[in-house]
């Protein structure tokens, strides 16, 4: 290689370098995410269509085996189904008579996500909202249909970094459906799987019981649906228990998400 | 180098860039292992186009740095510096323009990349505490089976439509 190539490629790196440490590169790569992130998305649908083709076979295998499970409790479910069809009713009749009327001060700020990281510990996906979108650190991510993703760790004008319910740094403090106390605190456990930990003693919990989130932090709301408990855990003489958990998201078929941001923070509503 | 050609490389580096970034890791295993940054590193240096090579390192590098969700410390630096040290070796080691040349430098090459991973979360594991991961040999062992794969196939692509690589009687290999 010849000499000028490395001192070329030499101050090149230099020059990077330092303005990488200055912040001096921070424009530039502003101006750059603003140019890519379009292709960015296409890139992501192409990556999500060959994706779900890949794993067709895979998937057949694996609904097969699902059907066969669905098929054997579902004589079960259909006593559980006549019994909360009769509770909603008389969950209907309640409300109408107490006039309730259910106001949200939440909107509902739809994302692609554009990259994920591609280590099984690290659960965490990259979406094209950001501070532009009036996004904050911590405000809850849920997918289309309900289910709790994760919280925003990370934030940039255009993008932002969310850190899933797997992820080995996430904890998130959680309840059981339906009865609303605080439980304990969900940890991420990487390849999918999370434990709820610091359970008391007292605390009711049995396998097949929904998690959902406690709603004691600022940004993320009460019951958002988390996971199945698996297993329970822990000695009675243990102050504490733990349950696994089985999330109820499946991360591989995960497109677009929605970020739960707070009425108040509406672009239109921070701008006057 | 023709203004075309840069324009041409520049294109590439950002297309599988955004492969790297925002294909690969929505694809089931063993797919989601494919990582080719490092595989047309390789294979640009073996087929005697450094240029290309570094302007690849450089865009693909930057793009990593700007999008990526954590863990590439300083891509556009490790992979000129990467390129760098494949484009010694292949001047000055590794003489010999074969399949198993290329895939020599393949596997230096993923493995100096694990160690300079590895090194700086040890480093920013030591200095502020912070619970990164090292990628697992497993993981790295997966990318290196593809890298090998595509890179001996695109090595004997080019070897065979070029013919650049032939030694024939009475001639003499570049």
């Amino acid at each position: 290689m010849s000499r000028r190539l490395i001192v070329i490629v030499g101050l090149l790196l230099s020059v990077i370098a330092v303005a990488n440490v200055t912040g001096l590169l921070a424009p530039f790569e502003h101006l750059s995410r603003a140019i890519m992130i379009p292709i960015a998305r296409t890139f992501a649908s192409a990556g999500h269509g060959m994706g779900s083709w890949l794993e067709r076979p895979l998937e057949i295998a694996r609904l097969t085996e699902k059907n066969a499970d669905l098929v054997a409790s579902l004589d079960s479910t259909v006593v559980d189904y006549v019994r909360l069809r009769a509770l909603e009713e008389e969950n209907r009749s309640l409300r109408a008579l107490l006039a309730f009327e259910e106001e949200s001060d939440y909107d509902f700020v739809p994302a692609r996500i554009i990259s994920r990281s591609s280590d099984e510990r690290r659960v965490e996906v990259l979406i094209d909202k950001g501070s532009r979108d009036g996004l904050e650190v911590g405000m809850a991510v849920v997918a289309e249909d309900g289910l709790f993703v994760g919280k925003i760790s990370e934030l940039q004008p255009r993008i932002s970094r969310i850190i899933l319910v797997s992820d080995e740094q996430s904890r998130i403090a959680v309840a059981t459906a339906g009865r609303g106390e605080l439980i304990g605190v969900i940890e991420g456990r990487g390849n999918g799987t999370a434990n709820v930990t610091l359970i008391p003693q007292q605390v009711e919990l049995n396998t097949d019981d929904i998690i959902v989130t406690a709603g004691t932090e600022e940004k993320i709301p009460a019951n958002l649906p988390i996971g199945l408990v698996n297993t329970v855990d822990g000695r009675q003489t243990d102050p504490f228990k733990h349950a696994s958990i089985e999330p109820l998201l499946r991360i591989e078929s995960l497109n677009l998400v929605l970020v739960l941001r707070s009425t108040a923070l509406r672009p239109e509503n921070t701008n006057q | 180098m023709t203004i075309i050609r840069i324009i041409s490389i520049i294109l590439f580096s950002i297309c599988i860039a955004m492969y790297e970034l925002s294909v690969a890791p929505f694809l089931p295993a063993p797919w989601n292992s494919f990582h080719p940054i490092l595989g047309v590193l390789v294979l640009l240096v073996a087929i005697e186009k450094p240029n290309s090579a570094f302007i690849l390192a450089g865009v693909s590098g930057f793009l990593l740095d700007v999008f990526s969700t954590g863990g590439t410390f300083f891509a556009v630096g490790r992979y000129l510096l990467l390129t760098m040290m494949m484009v010694t070796l292949n001047t000055h080691v590794l003489t010999n323009r074969s399949v198993f040349a290329s895939v020599t430098l393949t596997v230096m090459t993923r493995v100096v990349d694990w160690i300079w991973i590895s090194t700086a979360t040890l480093i920013i594991v030591l200095l502020f505490r912070s619970p990164l991961h090292v990628p697992s040999i497993r993981s790295v062992g997966k990318m290196m089976a593809w890298d090998v794969a595509f890179v001996a196939c695109g090595f004997v692509f080019f070897a065979y439509f070029t013919k650049r690589f032939l030694i024939l009687p009475g001639t003499r290999r570049r």
